[in-house]
C-alpha cells in the first residue's frame, strides 16, 4: 500500500514539476527553507462515542514555537473540550513529537493556532502582505500524508483570478497548490499567502491522497490574516468576537438596489433585529438597508449575495466595545440616516457550551446557548439542555429522543441549568436505577413527552 | 417498521397502475378476459338477508357470528355488489414548476345511492378536475367531484345523471353496512379495478378491526390523513387501482373502503371503516352546493395526546382514566385556556376521556373534532395533585396545506399560509402566502426567490391571505407593473425582493 502511494505521488509530482517556471535553483532553495518551517499538528478528538486522531499541516510563525494552520483542522463543529493531547510533529526522519497546547481558533481570519510546550530551535516563516498579480507564478510547499512520511513537496502555479468573497481567495491555474495549511510563496520564495480551502482531515482520512490527486486551487493572501499574526489567540485569552445582534442579512441584488435608488452601490438588508441586543437598542429597524459602514461604502463581493458576508466578516474583525456607524435607508431614494451601534460580545457558540454525557442511557446534552433560543423563538432566558448525540442502540435512542431536542423538564422538574440537570439525573438514576425517566422536550414547535426506560440487566 | 403505502406511494400506485395496465394489455394477458355479467341487475338482496338471518347465531358474549363464505353466498354477494363498483379515471389538480397541472390516474369506487353518488378515496378523486366513471356494463360516463376530505382519505363524486338519462344507462348501487360489528376472522371481499382490470374480487378475512399506525403521521401529497379513525386490517389482497373500492361483508354490504397495503408485507391491507365514511358522506352531501365543494367541518383545540401506557405510576393516576397531553400548539385554544404539556385531561364537557393505548388516540381526537366549531368546552385537567377546570373555545380545524393558485405571469404557484403551517414552520403569524413551485426563466425564479418563502406584501400593500394576495396580483398584472416589490419572510428574516415583469 505504502509503496503504491509513493509511486503514485512520484508520478503525480513529476507531471506537476515538469512545467516549472521558477528558476530551479530558487525552487530548491525555497523548498529547503520553507520545509524547515512546516510541521504537522496532531490532536485527539475525544467525543462521547470514541476517539479519533486528527492531523493537519501547520506553519511555524514565531521563535517560541507558535504554529498557524486553518480552521479546517479544528472545525467549529468540534467542541473545544473534546480536542485533547495536541502535538507538533516535525517532518524529519525521526518524526519527533513535541508536546503542544491549543491556543484557539481565530474566527476573524479562519485560522487556528497551536503552541509548542517544549523548547526547540524553531525556524519561523515570515509572511509578507504583498499585492498579488494576475499571471504571476507562485509556489507552495506542503507535507505529504503520513503514509509518505510527511515528506515536503513543492508545487508551482500561476495566479488566474482574484476573487472578492467573504474570505478573499486567489484562484490559481490547474496545477493548484499544496494541501490545506501550506504556505504560498512568490517566485522569489517570499511567503505571501496560505492555502485555506481544500480537502480537510475528514477527506484525508478517507483518501490520504485527496490533496495530491485534486490539488486545492485557491489561497488566501497574507493581507487577510496579518491581523492574526499580530494578535494571535492565546489559550488563556481567546479572541472575543463582537456582535451587534442582527441576523438574516442579505445582499441587495441589482433590481432591488435600483428600486431603492442605489444604483451601483452595494447594500445589505437587515432581515431581523434581535430583541434586547445592541442594534435594537441603537434603534436599527428590521428591514433597514445598510449603505455605508463608518462613512465608507460597503465592500463589494463578486456576487451581490456575498456583500452581507463581507460586511459581517468586517464587523467580526472589530473589537468588542468598538462603535460602528451604519448609514441606513428604509424607503426608496431616502437620504441615509446614521445609526451608531456599540458592539457587544458575541453570545456563546454551541461548541463552547458545557456538555454532559448520560452514559448509562446513552445520550449527550449541552447547555442552552443563544442560537437555540433564537431558532426556537423562545425568550433569550429560556432554560433547558439540548440533546447533542445519541449512542446507537441506547435506551435513549429507542425511546425516540432526537438530537436537537431541548429538554425542559426531567421527571416533572423544570431544567434550570446543565449542572442541575446532571445532578437531578444522576441522583434519580442512583436512587431509582430501574425506573424510567420522563423527559419533556421541545422539538420544533411542539413538545413531546419521552419516557426513557433503563436497560434491564 | 414497514413503510406504509403513503404518501408518495398513493401516487405511485396510481401512476404504476396506468403503466402496468397498458403493459398487461400489450402482452395480451387481458385478451378474452370475460368480465362477469355486468349489467345483469337481478339483486338477490332479500335472499341474502334471509340467508343471513338464518345463520345469525350469537355466542355467550352476545357477539353475532358471521355467516361463512360458502360458494353460494360468495356468488350472491358478488352478483349483488359487482354492478355497483366502478372504475374511476381521474385527472387531479397538482402544481409543479409554477403551473397548475393535471395528474392522471385510476382507482375504484362504489355507487351508494340512486342519485349516482360514488364513494372513493381522497387520494383517488380528491382535487379532481376531470372524472370519468366506467360502470359494470362497460359504459363510460363523465362525473364530477361533490366533495372531499383528506383527513379521512375519502371523496364523494357523482355521475352526470343527465348523460345517464340521455343514454338510458342503468346502474345499481350498494348498501352501506355497519363496520362496528365486524369481528376478526370474519370473511370479507375486496372489490375493485386493480391496475384498471375490470372488477376483480379477492376473498379474505378481517385481521384486525382497530388498527392504528400511531405515532407515524401519514400524508397524501402533503395533506394530513388518518388522524381521526383507526383502520380495518384484512388479508384480502389489494393492489394499486383497488383504492376507493368497497370491502364487503358476507351480507353483501359495504363495511370499508380499501385504501392501502403494505407492499413489503404479506397481505397486510387496510380499509377505512364505513362508519367513518358514513359521517363524511353525510357532511359532504349536506354542505355541497352547485359552486362549492362539500366538506367536513371539524373542531380543533390545538392539543395532541400520548398513550398513557406505563406512565400511570409516574403521574400517580388510575389506569384507564384520562389522556396525557403531549403537546399544546402555541396560541391555540388550549394554550389560551391554560392547558400545559403533561396535564392529564380527565373530562371533556363532563365526558370521561381515556387514552391508554395507541388505538385510543384517534377516537380521542375525534371526540374533539366532533365538537361544534366555536363552542366553549369544559376541560377537567389534572396537574400534579391539583384538578383544574378550564374552558377553551374550539376553532375550526385547518390543515397545514392551504389553497393553491398559479401565477402565470410571475411564474410561480403559491399556497395560503394556514395557522397550522405557520405553527409548524414557526412563522411570525399566518399572514401571507407561501411559494410552492416556480418556473425557470420567469420573474420569480429570476429574482432568486425560493420555495418556502412567505410573501407578506405586494408593493407595500399587505397580502393577508390568498384572496387578498390574488387581488393585489391581478391588479398588478392589469396595471402591467414592470417592477413589483415583495416583502418576503425567509427563516426569521424579513427581506425585500423585486420582480422584473415583462408582458
Amino acid at each position: 500500500m505504502r509503496k503504491t502511494i509513493l509511486v503514485s505521488i512520484i508520478i503525480l509530482l513529476a507531471s506537476i514539476t515538469s512545467r516549472a517556471e521558477v528558476d530551479p535553483a530558487i525552487a530548491q532553495k525555497t523548498y529547503d527553507e520553507v520545509s524547515k518551517s512546516l510541521v504537522v499538528i496532531q490532536y485527539t478528538w475525544e467525543s462521547e462515542l470514541g476517539r479519533q486522531e486528527v492531523n493537519g499541516t501547520g506553519v511555524v510563525v514565531s521563535d517560541d514555537g507558535l504554529v498557524m494552520s486553518t480552521m479546517t483542522i479544528t472545525p467549529t463543529s468540534i467542541p473545544d473540550a473534546q480536542m485533547k493531547d495536541f502535538k507538533i510533529i516535525l517532518p524529519d526522519d525521526e518524526q519527533t513529537e513535541i508536546e503542544a497546547e491549543f491556543e484557539g481558533r481565530d474566527e476573524r481570519t479562519n485560522t487556528t493556532f497551536v503552541k509548542a510546550k517544549e523548547k526547540h530551535e524553531w525556524k519561523p516563516l515570515k509572511f509578507v502582505d504583498q499585492p498579488v498579480k494576475i499571471g504571476q507564478t507562485i509556489m507552495s510547499v506542503g507535507l505529504l500524508p503520513k503514509a509518505a512520511g510527511y515528506k515536503p513537496y513543492l508545487t508551482e502555479a500561476n495566479v488566474s483570478s482574484i476573487l472578492r468573497g467573504p474570505l478573499p481567495q486567489v484562484l490559481v491555474s490547474s496545477d493548484g497548490t499544496a494541501g490545506v495549511g501550506s504556505p504560498v510563496l512568490n517566485s522569489d520564495g517570499i511567503a505571501i499567502g496560505l492555502v485555506h480551502n481544500g480537502p480537510g482531515f475528514r477527506e484525508d482520512q478517507r483518501n490520504p491522497l485527496a490533496s495530491i490527486l485534486l490539488p486545492p486551487r485557491t489561497f488566501t493572501p497574507a493581507s487577510d490574516f496579518m491581523l492574526s499574526l499580530k494578535d494571535p489567540p492565546k489559550a488563556d485569552a481567546p479572541i472575543k468576537l463582537p456582535s451587534i445582534g442582527v441576523s438574516n442579512l442579505s445582499g441587495l441584488r441589482k433590481d432591488l438596489a435600483e428600486y431603492f435608488g442605489l444604483k451601483d452601490q452595494p447594500a445589505v438588508q437587515v432581515g431581523d433585529v434581535i430583541p434586547g441586543r445592541a442594534a435594537e437598542k441603537a434603534g436599527l429597524p428590521r428591514g433597514a438597508i445598510i449603505v455605508k459602514v463608518n462613512g465608507k461604502p460597503l465592500e463589494r463581493g463578486d456576487d451581490p449575495s456575498e456583500t452581507w458576508m463581507i460586511l459581517s466578516r468586517q464587523l467580526r474583525r472589530m473589537k468588542v466595545g468598538d462603535p460602528v456607524t451604519f448609514s441606513v435607508i428604509t424607503k426608496p431614494n431616502e437620504p441615509p440616516k446614521d445609526i451608531k451601534i456599540v458592539t457587544q460580545e458575541r453570545p456563546m457558540p454551541p461548541n463552547k457550551a458545557q456538555r454532559y454525557f448520560a452514559k448509562d442511557l446513552g445520550f449527550g446534552v449541552r447547555e442552552v446557548v443563544f442560537d437555540d433560543t433564537y431558532e426556537r423563538r423562545l425568550p433569550a432566558d429560556a432554560k433547558g439542555v439540548v440533546v447533542t448525540l445519541l449512542q446507537p442502540s441506547s435506551a435513549a435512542q429507542s425511546a425516540k429522543l432526537e438530537p436537537g431536542d431541548m429538554i425542559t423538564q426531567i421527571n416533572q422538574t423544570p431544567v434550570e441549568s446543565l449542572k442541575q440537570f446532571e445532578e437531578t439525573y444522576e441522583a434519580f438514576r442512583k436512587s431509582n436505577p430501574k425506573d424510567a425517566i420522563v423527559l419533556e422536550v421541545l422539538r420544533g414547535p411542539n413538545t413531546q413527552i419521552i419516557r426513557v426506560e433503563p436497560p434491564r440487566d | 417498521m414497514p413503510a406504509i403505502q403513503s404518501p408518495q406511494s398513493f401516487n405511485l400506485w396510481l401512476k404504476l397502475s396506468t403503466t402496468l395496465c397498458s403493459a398487461t394489455l400489450l402482452c395480451g394477458c387481458a385478451a378474452h378476459h370475460r368480465t362477469t355479467t355486468a349489467g345483469a341487475t337481478t339483486l338477490p338482496a332479500e335472499d341474502t338477508k334471509n340467508a343471513a338471518a338464518s345463520t345469525a347465531e350469537k355466542n355467550v358474549m352476545g357477539t353475532q357470528y358471521f355467516p361463512d363464505a360458502s360458494p353460494e353466498r360468495v356468488v350472491r354477494v358478488t352478483e349483488k355488489v359487482f354492478p355497483a363498483v366502478v372504475r374511476i379515471d381521474v385527472a387531479q389538480e397538482t402544481y409543479s414548476e409554477g403551473k397548475r397541472q393535471l395528474r392522471r390516474g385510476i382507482g375504484s369506487g362504489v355507487i351508494f345511492d340512486k342519485d349516482g353518488h360514488i364513494l372513493t378515496n381522497y387520494h383517488v378523486a380528491g382535487r379532481a378536475a376531470e372524472l370519468y366513471v366506467t360502470l359494470a356494463n362497460k359504459e363510460r360516463v363523465p362525473a364530477h367531484l361533490v366533495g372531499d376530505d383528506h383527513w379521512t382519505d375519502l371523496a364523494v363524486i357523482q355521475m352526470d345523471m343527465d348523460v345517464l338519462k340521455d343514454r338510458k344507462i342503468s346502474f345499481n348501487y350498494a348498501e352501506l353496512g355497519d363496520s362496528k360489528r365486524l369481528v376478526p376472522c370474519e370473511n370479507v371481499m375486496a372489490i375493485g379495478t386493480p391496475f384498471g382490470l375490470a372488477r376483480t374480487v379477492t376473498l379474505g378475512v378481517v385481521s384486525n378491526t382497530d388498527r392504528t399506525f400511531y405515532p407515524e403521521q401519514q400524508t397524501i401529497d402533503e395533506y394530513e390523513t388518518g388522524e381521526f379513525s383507526n383502520w380495518i386490517q384484512m388479508d384480502t389482497p389489494i393492489s394499486p387501482g383497488n383504492s376507493g373500492g368497497p370491502l364487503v361483508d358476507m351480507y353483501g354490504k359495504v363495511v370499508g373502503i380499501n385504501t392501502l397495503g403494505i407492499r413489503i408485507g404479506q397481505n397486510l391491507n387496510f380499509a377505512i371503516p364505513i362508519d367513518t365514511a358514513k359521517h363524511v358522506i353525510e357532511e359532504i352531501l349536506k354542505t355541497a352546493t352547485a359552486d362549492k365543494k362539500g366538506s367536513v367541518e371539524r373542531s380543533d383545540l390545538g392539543i395532541d395526546f400520548k398513550p398513557l401506557q406505563d406512565l400511570e405510576t409516574f403521574y400517580n393516576i388510575d389506569i384507564n382514566k384520562g389522556a396525557l397531553i403531549n403537546s399544546v400548539d402555541r396560541g391555540s385554544p388550549a394554550d389560551k385556556a391554560g392547558v400545559k404539556t403533561q396535564d392529564i385531561l380527565l373530562e371533556l364537557n363532563d365526558q370521561p376521556i381515556n387514552v391508554r393505548f395507541p388505538e385510543e388516540v384517534s377516537p380521542a381526537r375525534k371526540l374533539i373534532s366532533d365538537l361544534p366549531v366555536g363552542s366553549d368546552v369544559k376541560m377537567t385537567v389534572r396537574r400534579g395533585k391539583e384538578t383544574l377546570h378550564l374552558t377553551a373555545q374550539t376553532q375550526k380545524l385547518e390543515g397545514a396545506v392551504g389553497e393553491e393558485k398559479e401565477l402565470k405571469v410571475w411564474g410561480m404557484s403559491v399556497r395560503d399560509v394556514t395557522r397550522r403551517y405557520a405553527n409548524e414552520e414557526q412563522l411570525d403569524d399566518d399572514t401571507g402566502v407561501v411559494i410552492t413551485t416556480m418556473s425557470t426563466g420567469y420573474p420569480a425564479a429570476k429574482a432568486e426567490l425560493q420555495s418556502g418563502d412567505v410573501i407578506r406584501s405586494i408593493n407595500q400593500k399587505p397580502a393577508t391571505d390568498l384572496d387578498e394576495f390574488m387581488k393585489l396580483y391581478n391588479e398588478s398584472v392589469k396595471n402591467k407593473d414592470k417592477t413589483v416589490l415583495l416583502e418576503i419572510q425567509r427563516n426569521r428574516g424579513r427581506n425585500n425582493a423585486v420582480l422584473k415583469v415583462t408582458y
